[in-house]
């Protein structure tokens, strides 16, 4: 019998999104920008209802390509309010745009958003061995000095409570409990094991 | 037929006072709501208020439509 993080419950969805993504180091600076905007949009509201509008949001944002997005116009802006099946929310929108403008800036500046994000854990993932969900936190030091300096950057909606969040699905910490399958498997990708 | 509508009323009654339940009392509405738990998958509160009478209360409905579009979304 497979032993996984309860927090998936029976959700097809959510079981294959624990067992084939989350956790898994995530070192692409697009990649990375596309999931900080989507734990953005989740504010208040469940991972799963984001999870189940993914397409629609990738379809939505042009891929959440920070070049297209930074170049979004009003227009735009009012499509994307029309549109059902995504979060509408001009905050997260108008956020979301202003955050790509954000990661050019810092491309622009020489700053690489991946290294900028990886250098908050020393580059590596940061391997937790939890036993509960009881104490997996909401944030660290590590997610509040790096959504300090996200916001440093002109970055919205990156909270310390989001980043870390952020951090768990990109693979910068490992929080998956040590009794669940993917525990080693994650460890496993890291560079220094 | 009176007592068909004396037996409406308790039902009503019943109803409002299960709705009620949940709820703050009145004297404890002057409240502090945050972000509470954790955020991203494995969340599991959303939001979460502090009454008046100093009871925390979670509320993750209201803000999903408050603050985050869920009410179109």
């Amino acid at each position: 019998m497979i032993h996984r993080c309860p927090w998936p419950g029976e959700d097809p969805l959510y079981i294959a999104y624990h067992d084939t993504e989350w956790g898994v180091p995530e070192r692409d600076s697009e990649a990375l920008f596309a999931k900080l905007i989507l734990d953005g949009f989740q504010a208040g509201l469940s991972w799963i209802t984001i999870l189940r509008k993914r397409e629609n949001f990738l379809e939505a944002f042009d891929g959440f390509k920070p070049e297209t997005l930074a170049r979004y116009s009003e227009a735009d802006i009012e499509r994307l309010l029309g549109n059902a099946g995504i979060i509408r929310s001009r905050a997260k929108i108008e956020a979301a745009i202003g955050n790509a403008k954000a990661w050019l800036a810092m491309r622009e500046g020489g700053q690489d958003f991946s290294d900028f994000l990886w250098d908050f854990v020393d580059g590596e993932p940061v391997q937790n061995r939890f036993a509960s969900m009881k104490d997996v936190p909401a944030e660290t030091q590590a997610s509040q000095a790096m959504s300090k300096a996200l916001k440093k950057e002109g970055f919205k909606f990156c909270g310390p409570v989001i980043v870390y969040a952020f951090m768990q699905a990109t693979g910068m910490v490992n929080d998956h409990l040590v009794t669940c399958f993917r525990h080693d498997e994650v460890k496993a990708l890291s560079r220094s094991s | 037929m009176k007592r068909v509508l004396k037996l409406a009323a308790l039902g009503a009654c019943c109803l409002a006072l299960c709705a009620c339940a949940n709820r703050p009392p009145a004297h404890a509405l002057d409240r502090t709501c945050e972000m509470g738990g954790r955020h991203g998958a494995t969340g599991v509160l959303e939001y979460q208020c502090v009454d008046g009478d100093g009871v925390i209360r979670e509320r993750p409905q209201p803000i999903h439509r408050v603050i985050s579009g869920g009410r179109n979304g």
